[in-house]
């Protein structure tokens, strides 16, 4: 401890021990107390107010107050002050609790002596000023933890949404990117199907004029060759029917290439598919096909190529009608996807079904099991080019009850 | 009965002479070709036939040409004229009735029927001298 003067107020009402403290204090040869005594709680709360003290020796029963409460009353003006508290003899367990609660250290009154005056009031101080100390850094250590603890969760906070903003921005990017790809190969397919198309009508122009020399110089031959003859006569018609089947794979050819161009209007797809039904009602009634429709009433108008479609959903129906020869069920059911961004169109029939060997192939141009009655196999190629021509997507599949399953599926708002 | 008159244009010379024996074998028609696209004009003053037969596609006149100077010629403006051509689409023909820009329409490869049917149907009533 340094020799910087220590100030005591003394208080106690028993005047004999008041005197008794301040003789020994001011016994002490150093010099080193001031003291100061008064007699009452009052007295020494308005001491306290005016001067610094560095210690209080405190009687806990004085003429204004008794006991604890003496303590408490005390520590509610001066919190950050050493208080010892002298007691009498009979009173060793009030005093035990006022250090409980707050007090230093204590005396007893019939036992204090100058050393044990002089140390007491010199530990109590300095136990004072540790503890003030402590209390001081823990308090500065829990502003710390709290303005830690908030800058924390603020970086926290403004990471997270950090963290929000660029999923939402990568969702975004790939969004943007899927578009991109799409338009990209929409672009290359109506580029081929221009190139196709400008190759198709070469090819038209050069095999078609041939075709119809042949043609009509068969027809002036069969006029001039003698008619009874048998084998004269199957010649004359095998010519003709090969001329036949090349022109309708050109025409096929011609068709297939001229899908580049859609002319695209507001369409309802059920009255569309009402349309073609219509257009093969004799198709269905030869081979008693029976059709159910089961069409959704809430469906958005598609902006599609009116003929184009009703091309694709004419031959869908056609491949069903001969699939069924003998009778059968086809069912066209229209209805919007759960996400409510596609229209989708479901065709079934109760057919014979395709052979799983072929099923992989039936979109490829001039693959066809029907070459000897007149198939070019280009029917399903057109189709499935006209679908995709609109970003839509067709599916065939085989219904494991029998028969098969058509689905055709049209994006929401144009192509 | 007098025989109609049958004016065909169409580059193809193999085409149009096939075409003229035929519809002269049946004894109704008088057949004049003519190859040049150039002088299909010229070729319709001198023969003033009761129908024309024009293909479209030829190297260096386009028979939609042909047609509409036929359609300005007021000598001519009457004469109908049946386009002829290889590269048709079926569903173009099957779309548009067979008539595409006014014009009626028959595609190649065509039958000696077809075109004697088409006579028939597009001359009816027209008288020419």
């Amino acid at each position: 401890m340094d020799n910087k003067r220590i100030n005591i107020l003394l208080v106690e009402d028993e005047g004999n021990v008041a005197d008794l403290i301040k003789e020994m204090l001011k016994k002490s040869n150093r010099g080193d107390f001031n003291i100061e005594g008064v007699s009452t709680l009052k007295e020494a709360m308005g001491k306290l107010e005016e001067n610094k003290f560095d210690a209080v020796l405190l009687d806990l029963n004085l003429p204004d107050s008794k006991g604890l409460e003496t303590l408490d009353k005390m520590r509610s003006i001066v919190c950050n002050i050493a208080i010892v508290v002298l007691t009498g003899l009979d009173d060793a367990g009030t005093a035990l609790e006022a250090v409980k609660k707050g007090a230093q250290d204590y005396l007893m009154k019939s036992e204090v002596s100058f050393p044990l005056l002089v140390r007491s009031l010199q530990y109590a101080i300095e136990r004072n000023r540790i503890e003030e100390a402590l209390r001081e850094s823990c308090e500065t250590l829990e502003e710390k933890v709290k303005e830690r603890t908030r800058q924390l969760s603020e970086s926290n906070r403004l990471l997270t949404k950090e963290i929000e903003e660029r999923k939402k921005k990568e969702q975004e990017l790939r969004v943007a990117y899927t578009k991109l790809k799409e338009t990209q190969s929409q672009l290359i397919q109506a580029e081929k199907m221009r190139m196709v198309g400008m190759l198709a009508s070469g090819v038209a122009h050069e095999v078609k004029n041939p075709l119809a020399i042949i043609l009509q110089g068969i027809e002036f031959l069969e006029k001039r060759v003698d008619s009874y003859d048998d084998n004269i006569k199957l010649t004359f018609n095998v010519i003709k029917e090969a001329i036949n089947r090349a022109d309708s794979i050109v025409k096929g050819l011609l068709d297939f290439s001229s899908i580049s161009q859609l002319e695209v209007s507001k369409v309802d797809i059920n009255s569309l598919l009402e349309e073609s039904i219509f257009l093969l009602k004799h198709q269905f009634d030869k081979r008693q096909i029976k059709v159910t429709k089961e069409f959704s009433d809430n469906l958005p108008s598609l902006y599609i190529d009116k003929n184009r479609i009703e091309q694709v959903f004419v031959n869908i129906f056609m491949n069903a009608a001969y699939a069924m020869e003998k009778g059968g069920v086809l069912k066209v059911r229209t209805r919007l996807s759960d996400d409510h961004l596609r229209l989708i169109v479901e065709v079934e029939d109760t057919g014979c079904g395709i052979d799983e060997n072929i099923i992989d192939k039936i979109f490829d141009p001039f693959f066809t099991t029907n070459r000897g009655k007149g198939g070019t196999g280009l029917g399903l190629a057109i189709v499935k080019n006209i679908v995709e021509m609109h970003g839509g997507e067709i599916e065939v599949s085989n219904k494991e009850e029998g028969g098969v399953r058509v689905i055709v599926v049209f994006k929401i708002g144009g192509r | 009965m007098e025989k109609k008159r049958v004016l065909i244009i169409d580059d193809e010379k193999s085409f149009t002479q096939m075409v003229k024996l035929n519809l002269e074998e049946t004894g109704k028609y008088i057949v004049r070709a003519e190859n040049d696209g150039a002088k299909a004009i010229e070729a319709a003053r001198e023969f003033n036939p009761h129908i024309i037969f024009l293909d479209i596609v030829m190297p260096d006149v386009d028979g939609g040409e042909i047609a509409q100077k036929l359609r300005a010629d007021t000598n001519l403006a009457k004469i109908p004229v049946v386009f002829l051509t290889a590269i048709v689409k079926e569903n173009e023909v099957d779309s548009q009735d067979g008539i595409i820009g006014g014009n009626p329409f028959i595609a190649k490869p065509v039958t000696t029927q077809k075109i004697t049917d088409a006579i028939e149907k597009y001359t009816q009533g027209v008288d020419r001298q």
